[in-house]
């Protein structure tokens, strides 16, 4: 039985796939599965009733927990205006072949638009990407990441055997999933959906209850414990102690301030996408590959590469959407 | 019969002694360990990539033992009309106080931020398990309080009507405590829907366990022939029980192991042969199972057997919480390999081996319910015995 | 002497690191201000657009990095006087792709915006500079050198001892009585007559027109001054002060040749290229030589790369464009637009899987040490297939060039005389030919055939079109001879392609298909080299082969071939420049002798000639040779040195059996003073006498040039972007920082030397603090073509606010215009607010060639280096390239493996490290905190490896695989395994940068207390000390006795697990 044969069957079954739905209901997964993981899901699916129902948690729980998404995605749009940008110097031709400008005067151009009509997407072209590091310590520095956090780390891999071999690195921001598993288990509202798509994190919310981190299916969370790359050096430096521009609110990594104990993540440097400039990993890649723009703009750069067959998102059966595109 | 009693009080009170020595020294030597982690900030072992270790685990244990106890002895006494245990209403009402003492104290240190934890209470968003979880906590706790109130007072109909409506929300709580894993996608390993099933039935395993012992030891029949009826019937329910359990636990582990998933399997993997193989297989299944169950089997009658057949189930299922928690965490997940090694630090790490702080806040929180049992025995019980048993 | 403010920081905390950077306390204010603007903004008082300052033009300063030799354009993000990020400059080719024009305003908030892209370790400069270890004043050994005691010192005082010497050791045991000459006694010549006229008699000793008798009796008063009279060209006692530096980049190198060349009139200024690319950068100086008035002369130290953003094929071989080289900003994303473009296609020769070969074409992993015989092959392919571009070859001057539009020519036609041993010597001339045949006019010409017809041309002859034959092989008027071309497809038929394959150990295929693609083309192929190939004992040649692969297709100047360095020159020493720096220097002394390194002079015309082999290699062909520098001065060879200085070099640490210079630097009669300038206790500086502190490069001035990949001209500037974090001191009178510069301006000071002070520029023209150096040179780049525009008002506005958090004795407006003029003023301040000066993008082609395109001759055949001797066998050099095996400095094969040693041993670069010095950036340190050995998978299962398994390294030179590091003990060279894939069975390899004792890897103690050093700047391996040392010289690793480079993939040894 090939996977279409297999899938076909198991859709056949109208019981299972009315139970599947409803306890994708209960658990707020996606009900975008693919083919191969539906018999699997399915032989689960009774036994997820079950329990359900011995846990007689399914009398409320659904509604609650629409009530409760509705309330993560709130309209916060106020918090996000666009910042005066003033007009792009008029470059020569030439010099539009470059894409940072081109993508930078894109963005310019989508910050001029209400908030829920931008919809931030990153594009990284794995065959461009080197494996450098560059964006990582961009990301540490621009967003004084303490020692221990890190928003963008690039993992490696070597493919074949000798003397066949390749290298693979996949930078791996958040994703900013449109369907976010990291924020409907936050108990407190300290991490939601910004109506632009990115996920924002609240450090005077955040409970530091880590849940979130858990759930995250791409590691992309991290905690912040408090520690300074120069604890037990002769002393503390400026960089560390200067005020953090993360969503422009100042933050300091003293003793007692509202970063540390809480869970930290990218988030597009938003305070960046504020001032008309592309997030640091974008602009520091010196391989190029990482594009970054609105999606909503029929003519971005961003939009003409998703145009491509060669893209993919990573675990893409999890159903979490993710905003950050990969090329091959 | 008053003898009984006058017996009973100079006993436990020689014990109350040891007791709350015991408890104080480990609240004194757990101390250090809130200090350091409140004051030194000390962050224990765990790391982002393992974000819940030793106190999440022991939270859970405790859970197990506060909602496990109370379900038991409700659905013995009330469903099963064991009217023997009736007597043994507050004890166990204390003892799973203590435990829901033992239980806050761990939520609250594995906290980033412990002093927002209001925020729970006022600023909550119930789209999150943990919410309902929590949430349903506090109800329960009410009606624990309300419970050993209505005992304490002789309010035998409203004890009856609390307990009534405990135990759907014990066991709902119980659930959302094993939703709170089963739930979250991202990780296979806890992602299994009989999770709160799981927890469910190992909590009324653990409750039972607990209530054998707390007959043996704190039955003020003891010595009669009800006292041992009441204790084979226990024995009973309690090898029902562990059978049950046992059964789930095997159809758990086929679930796991039979979708061929590969983090399934690292998992598994790590569960049974991992660096910590020994708490499966030595404290859980040797410990917990093995010994239990041959005590049981073989020496049914002998009540020092039985007693010690449900300390070996209670140390051994202690480690079953970390053994649930610590596997769905411990590997990078899928797709995700290598990622400790692309930015490097102790904190960004897939090994965990609880710290010393974290052992001396988990003695702090034992200590804890010790010593809240203690003086709720002594200040609470032991005149409550008396007035009634005097009566 | 006034220092940084003190206020804030208990007595006790300040005792402890006063010495350090860690202690300096005017830091802790910006914490305060951090915690006032947290409070501003969370009470709404400061919007976000207001927080986000570091996008403001008035927030960011251009300037250049140095945390690897690269040199990119950045610009530095400054908050509140703290730099706090640091990014691309994007009117920089560099770091932005295409850049903007230059015109555009720095002052416009929109072009502020726009960031360049930078690597890691660029990023992590902010780590450089904010070290806890940095030093911040100076530090006197307390204790034996390399002992790690240190005491800090007064500037005055270390001046006055450095300058005047005397008993300065007395409170260490041992050296109670031991008398440290002084730089004062050092410099004993200082009248600059005399001294010209020396020099002029030493050439004539040279050239057999005066006798060393002679000389002596002329000179009879004078003698004193000579280090030996015996031996007059050996030069004065000044020589005998050496200054030896690892980077050192323009404006700083005028800085040093003014102060030890004009000023202290030493010739010895060696500096670090041979343990860079030595022999890629001789092989090419010997290519371009050029031949102008019957002399080999006009050569450049510079070579060629490939020009990528244009390229279509190119074959990396030993080049590490990705992770190492100039650089990966520079490179990168030329060569992955060019992948996913389709326009590029590339192959590497790598013995080890790199990540630029993760993306090739075909990754060929050849064997270290046969890179010739690769590209010997290859030649004979293309010769033998026809498949070189005849049209380019044939023209053999500069007007057979241009007639068939070429920007250069070559030799390939010339004629070369063959002797009787059939070997090749010098070009045949005009003035060789029996006079029947001999073509009417100047005897000096060279000779070619066209179409069997004998021509003399002259090679830079504009008017008459000279082209020849390609493969001659004959006798003209009875004399033997072979075209270069001839001699070059000889060397390639050495061995049929299937043999030079074996030599390889590479399939005849790979080089075939390679050959072939490389030539299908056209001029957008090239071929690509660096240290994998030039750091051999055979680098020269190797080199010379590879670079003739690229002479073949002519793609020299031509886009997407090989492109030519080109820079804004700072000097003044061009027309039409303000400054000519060099000549400002009243009463400079030219300074004459030998070197410490014996380059640029022959053996056998010297008076210390004692036949061969020498007591060590003398290197006419190169200079700059590292590896030996500190070991000469061990054997006092060719002279004993009194007094070192080293500036930003650890060559311990460095070079190839660098532990072999610890035992020297730690001897007080072979180095007597040791003086270092340093931002660190570095592994170098470890064994100091007393360091300088330094600026890193965010703190100070300097200028970087430019790399043969960049097709555009330019020049970057690096200055100071905010006070330094050391004390500052006082110079000539006025308040300077403790630099480089300070250091040499109070010797000079001490010393009372010339081109310093009051007068230092000449009369009236003052020298008192760097500026006035710098903002000269500044200048001349500003005026070196057509001049800058003149910076507008908002401009000269920016320049001033973006520098407002820096101290007067730092940046003073003032004194920057009184040191141009105010008519240069806003020339100056255009280059200083963009960061240097860059030719705009649509000027970089004319056409299909490069606008910068090498436009002179290219030699296949090095005349040059064939009258060359070699002063260790007295053979003549080859002119032609040619496949040699790995030899000791004697010309000895080594078969080491024969003894059981059988991994080769290599080294790599690794993107986020850079030699000694990033181990301080814990941000790259997160990325990778260590290094492993590479072994490939099948030598691992052979040897029973597996990863993390840690291992000692051990060679036949240091068989117990240990590092001596002197006073500080031994530590094993002992790594761990990371088994692979992407690496060539049989060798092993490890990247640079770690297994560090320098830059606070260790404990030190000052003034008494301990400071702790950091466990996390010394993990890893650095296998240098078991690389090979020469067993003939004993001190010092094996070379390449033509090119000069040190030598590191060339070693055999052995694994042992612990
Ligand atoms: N990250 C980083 N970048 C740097 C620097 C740095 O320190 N760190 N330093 C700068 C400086 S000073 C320099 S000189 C350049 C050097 O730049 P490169 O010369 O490009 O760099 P390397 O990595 O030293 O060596 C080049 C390559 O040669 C390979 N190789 C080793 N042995 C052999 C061999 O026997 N044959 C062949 N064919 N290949 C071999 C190595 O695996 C490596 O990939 O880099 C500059 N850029
Ligand atoms: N195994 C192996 N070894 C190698 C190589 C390799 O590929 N593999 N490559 C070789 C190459 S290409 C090179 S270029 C050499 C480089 O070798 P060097 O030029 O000797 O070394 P660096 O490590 O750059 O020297 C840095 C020293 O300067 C100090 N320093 C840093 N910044 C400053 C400053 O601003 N001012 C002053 N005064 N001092 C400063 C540091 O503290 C340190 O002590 O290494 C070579 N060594
Ligand atoms: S990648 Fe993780 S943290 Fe980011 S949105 Fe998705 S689930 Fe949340
Ligand atoms: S750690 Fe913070 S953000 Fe994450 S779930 Fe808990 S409260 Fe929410
Ligand atoms: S978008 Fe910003 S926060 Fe996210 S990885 Fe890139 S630099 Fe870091
Ligand atoms: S900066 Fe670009 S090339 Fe470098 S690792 Fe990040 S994505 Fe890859
Ligand atoms: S390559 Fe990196 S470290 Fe080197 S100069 Fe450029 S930015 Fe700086
Ligand atoms: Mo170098």
């Amino acid at each position: 039985m090939n996977e279409h044969d297999k899938s076909k069957k198991a859709a056949s079954d109208l019981s299972v796939v009315a139970e599947e739905n409803q306890l994708k209901e209960i658990f707020g997964q996606d009900s975008e599965t693919s083919a191969e993981k539906l018999p699997e899901n399915n032989r689960k699916g009774f036994l997820k009733k079950a329990a359900t129902i011995l846990g007689m948690a399914s009398m409320s729980l659904p509604t609650l927990v629409k009530e409760g998404l509705a309330a993560v995605t709130e309209d916060r749009t106020d918090e996000y205006d666009a910042q005066f940008i003033e007009d792009m110097p008029v470059f020569d031709i030439d010099e539009e072949e470059n894409m940072i400008i081109r993508m930078q005067k894109e963005l310019q151009t989508a910050m001029e638009k209400p908030i829920e009509e931008r919809s931030w997407v990153m594009i990284i072209d794995l065959r461009k990407c080197t494996g450098c590091g560059a964006c990582t310590v961009s990301c540490v520095a621009e967003n004084h990441l303490p020692a221990g956090v890190v928003y963008r780390p690039v993992i490696e891999e070597e493919i074949g055997t000798y003397p066949n071999v390749s290298q693979q690195s996949l930078p791996r921001p958040c994703m900013q999933c449109e369907e976010p598993p990291c924020v409907p288990v936050c108990p407190v509202n300290a991490t939601w959906v910004r109506p632009d798509g990115i996920i924002d994190m609240d450090y005077d919310q955040c409970i530091g209850c880590k849940y979130c981190i858990t759930a995250c299916p791409y590691h992309a969370r991290t905690f912040d414990f408090g520690i300074n790359y120069t604890d037990g050096t002769p002393a503390k430096q400026p960089y560390e102690k200067a005020a953090n521009y993360e969503y422009n609110k100042g933050y300091t990594h003293d003793d007692g301030d509202p970063v540390i104990g809480s869970v930290r993540k990218c988030h597009f440097c938003t305070h960046k996408l504020e001032e008309g400039m592309l997030p640091s990993c974008v602009t520091t890649c010196i391989g190029y590959a990482t594009y970054f723009g609105d999606a909503n703009n029929q003519d971005s750069l961003v939009s003409e590469l998703l145009g491509q067959r060669n893209q993919f998102r990573l675990k893409e059966e999890l159903g979490t959407k993710p905003r950050v595109y990969y090329l091959t | 019969m008053s003898t009984n009693t006058a017996t009973f009080k100079i006993d436990r009170n020689k014990d109350f002694k040891i007791s709350l020595g015991v408890s104080i020294a480990a609240l004194l030597i757990g101390a250090i360990g809130i200090f350091q982690m409140f004051v030194m900030h000390y962050h224990g072992a765990l790391t982002s990539y393992v974000p819940w270790g030793l106190l999440v685990g022991a939270y859970i244990y405790m859970i197990w033992i506060e909602v496990g106890t109370i379900l038991a002895f409700i659905i013995l006494y009330y469903g099963m009309k064991m009217k023997s245990l009736e007597k043994l209403t507050p004890v166990v009402l204390i003892a799973a106080i203590s435990a829901l003492a033992a239980a806050m104290t761990l939520v609250g240190t594995k906290l980033g931020h412990p002093f927002r934890a209001w925020k729970v209470f006022l600023e909550p968003s119930f789209s999150s398990v943990m919410i309902w979880e929590i949430w349903t906590h506090i109800l329960f706790i009410f009606l624990l309080l309300g419970m050993l109130y209505a005992t304490i007072k002789n309010k035998h109909v409203l004890m009856k009507r609390l307990s009534f409506i405990s135990v759907p929300i014990g066991i709902v709580f119980i659930s959302l405590v094993g939703a709170l894993f089963g739930v979250v996608a991202a990780r296979p390993f806890w992602n299994v829907s009989v999770m709160p099933l799981m927890f469910f039935i190992a909590s009324i395993v653990a409750g039972v366990a607990l209530l054998i012992l707390i007959h043996l030891l704190f039955s003020p029949t003891k010595g009669t022939q009800a006292y041992t009826k009441t204790a084979e019937k226990l024995t009973r329910t309690f090898i029902g029980a562990i059978s049950i359990g046992i059964i789930a636990a095997l159809g758990n582990a086929i679930i796991i192991a039979f979708p061929n998933v590969p983090a399934y399997d690292e998992a598994l993997q790590l569960v049974l042969f991992g660096p910590y193989w020994w708490t499966t297989w030595i404290i859980h299944i040797g410990i917990g199972i093995i010994i239990p169950l041959a005590l049981l089997f073989f020496f049914s009658q002998n009540l020092k057997a039985v007693g010690t057949a449900a300390v070996c189930y209670l140390i051994g299922f202690s480690m079953v919480p970390v053994n649930i928690i610590i596997p769905g965490l411990a590997y990078p997940m899928s797709g995700m390999e290598g990622i400790e090694e692309a930015f490097n630090h102790a904190k960004l790490s897939f090994e965990y081996t609880p710290a010393l702080v974290e052992w001396l806040v988990v003695i702090f929180a034992v200590g804890l319910a010790l010593f809240i049992f203690t003086l709720g025995y002594r200040y609470i019980l032991q005149p409550y015995f008396e007035r009634t048993l005097n009566q | 002497m006034s220092s940084q403010k003190n206020q804030g920081i208990s007595r006790k905390d300040f005792l402890k690191t006063a010495a350090f950077v860690g202690g300096i306390p005017a830091l802790l204010s910006q914490c305060q201000r951090a915690e006032e603007l947290n409070e501003k903004v969370m009470a709404g008082d400061l919007s976000g657009v207001e927080f986000y300052d570091i996008s403001k033009p008035e927030n960011i300063i251009y300037t250049t990095c140095l945390n690897c030799n690269t040199g990119c354009h950045i610009k530095a993000k400054i908050s509140d006087g703290v730099v706090v990020k640091i990014d691309g400059n994007p009117f920089s080719p560099w770091t932005m792709n295409p850049h903007i024009r230059y015109n555009h305003s720095p002052a416009n908030k929109e072009i502020a915006k726009l960031d360049g892209a930078i690597c890691p370790k660029g990023q992590a400069g902010i780590q450089t500079m904010y070290d806890p270890y940095r030093i911040r004043t100076v530090l006197k050994r307390d204790g034996k050198r390399g002992s790690g005691k240190w005491k800090s010192i007064p500037y005055e005082q270390a001046v006055n001892e450095v300058v005047n010497g005397g008993k300065l050791f007395s409170h260490i045991p041992g050296e109670e009585n031991r008398e440290v000459e002084g730089l004062k006694d050092i410099c004993a010549m200082r009248d600059p007559k005399l001294m010209k006229k020396m020099k002029a008699d030493v050439d004539k000793i040279h050239n057999d027109e005066m006798t060393v008798d002679q000389f002596k009796e002329k000179y009879s008063e004078h003698l004193d001054k000579l280090i030996d009279p015996d031996h007059p060209d050996l030069g004065p006692k000044n020589n005998q002060l050496v200054f030896n530096y690892g980077r050192m980049k323009a404006g700083r190198s005028e800085f040093v040749k003014r102060f030890v060349h004009q000023a202290f009139g030493s010739v010895n200024k060696p500096g670090h290229t041979t343990t860079c690319q030595g022999s890629l950068y001789f092989a090419s100086k010997a290519m371009n030589t050029q031949y102008i008035d019957g002399e080999w002369t006009g050569s450049e130290k510079a070579y060629w790369q490939a020009d990528l953003k244009n390229a279509e094929f190119v074959i990396f071989a030993g080049s590490n464009a990705f992770e190492g080289g100039y650089g990966p900003p520079l490179r990168t994303n030329k060569i992955t637009n060019g992948l996913t473009e389709g326009r590029l296609k590339f192959a590497v020769v790598d013995p080890r899987m790199s990540k630029l070969a993760a993306k090739a074409w075909k990754w060929i992993p050849g064997k270290p040490g046969s890179e010739a015989a690769h590209a010997l092959a290859m030649i004979q392919w293309i010769i033998d297939n026809k498949r070189y571009d005849e049209t380019y070859l044939r023209a053999a001057n500069k007007a057979a060039a241009t007639a068939v539009n070429e920007p250069n020519w070559s030799n390939a036609p010339w004629l070369v005389k063959i002797d009787e041993n059939g070997e090749p010597g010098d070009f045949l001339r005009a003035g060789d030919l029996p006079e029947s045949i001999r073509p009417a006019g100047d005897a000096d010409r060279f000779i070619v055939l066209d179409n069997g017809r004998i021509r003399a041309l002259n090679p830079n002859d504009t008017q008459n079109v000279v082209t020849g034959d390609l493969l001659v092989d004959t006798t003209v008027g009875g004399i033997p001879v072979k075209s270069s071309m001839q001699l070059l497809y000889e060397s390639s038929k050495e061995h049929t392609i299937e043999e030079w394959a074996e030599i390889c150990d590479i399939t005849p295929k790979m080089i075939t298909e390679v050959a072939k693609e490389f030539t299908a083309h056209g001029k957008k192929a090239a071929a690509d080299i660096h240290r994998g190939v030039s750091q051999h004992t055979n680098g020269y040649y190797n080199v010379a082969a590879w670079m003739s692969l690229n002479l073949l297709i002519g793609n020299f100047g031509w886009k997407g071939g090989m492109s030519y360095p080109s820079t804004y020159n700072v000097d003044g020493g061009k027309d039409g420049q303000p400054f000519d720096i060099k000549k400002m220097h009243p009463d400079k002394l030219s300074p004459f002798g030998t070197d410490i390194v014996r380059h640029g002079e022959s053996y056998e015309k010297h008076t210390t000639f004692e036949g061969y082999p020498a007591k060590r290699p003398w290197y006419p062909l190169s200079s700059d040779v590292y590896q030996e520098v500190i070991p000469s001065i061990g054997d006092a060879y060719p002279y004993p040195v009194k007094a070192f200085i080293m500036y930003m070099g650890a060559p311990n640490y460095a070079l190839p059996a660098g532990h072999k210079l610890n035992e020297i630097m730690s001897d007080t009669e072979k180095m007597p003073l040791f003086i270092a300038s340093d931002i660190t206790v570095g592994a170098t500086s470890a064994f100091a006498d007393y360091i300088f502190p330094d600026g890193t490069y965010l703190e100070r001035w300097e200028f970087h040039g430019t790399h043969p990949n960049c097709t555009q001209t330019v020049q970057g500037v690096r200055t100071p972007v905010i006070t330094p974090l050391v004390d500052s001191c006082e110079v000539y009178g006025e308040e300077q920082y403790m630099s480089l510069e300070s250091m040499l301006m109070a010797f000079a000071e001490g010393l009372n030397l010339s081109g310093f002070g009051e007068n230092g520029f000449g009369n009236g023209q003052k020298f008192t603090h760097q500026d006035h150096f710098y903002l000269k040179m500044v200048a001349n780049m500003a005026s070196d073509g057509t001049p800058v525009p003149d910076a507008t008002d908002e401009e000269l506005d920016l320049l001033e606010k973006t520098r407002k958090h820096i101290e007067p004795y730092v940046f003073d407006v003032n004194r920057w215009k009184e040191s141009v003029g105010e008519e240069l003023w806003k020339k100056v301040a255009y280059v200083m607010t963009r960061g240097g000066r860059f030719m705009n993008y649509p000027d970089t082609y004319e056409g299909e060639q490069l606008t910068n395109a090498f436009d002179k001759q290219i030699n296949m055949y090095c005349e040059n280096t064939a009258r060359t001797i070699n002063s260790m066998t007295g053979e003549h050099f080859s002119g032609i390239p040619e496949h040699n095996p790995v030899t000791d400095s004697l010309g000895r094969e080594v078969k080491d493996w024969e003894e059981g040693y059988d991994l080769q041993l290599s080294t790599y670069r690794q993107t986020t490290q850079t030699k000694s010095r990033t181990n301080v950036a814990y941000w790259l340190l997160a990325i990778s905190p260590e290094n492993y050995i590479l072994m490939n998978s099948m030598t691992a299962r052979k040897k029973g490896l597996k990863t993390d398994d840690e291992v000692v390294i051990k060679s036949k030179t240091n068989p117990e695989g240990i590092w001596d590091l002197g006073e500080m003990g031994t530590k094993k060279v002992k790594g761990k395994i990371k088994v692979v894939e992407g690496m060539r069975p049989g060798t092993v390899t490890f990247s640079l940068g770690f297994g560090q004792w320098g830059n606070g890897a260790r404990d030190t103690v000052v003034d008494g207390d301990v400071i702790k050093g950091d466990k996390r700047r010394g993990r890893g391996i650095h296998a240098n000390a078991v690389m090979a040392v020469d067993p003939y010289l004993e001190n010092t690793a094996f070379s390449d006795i033509v090119g000069g480079s040190a030598v590191f993939y060339d070693t055999w040894v052995k694994v042992e697990k612990v």
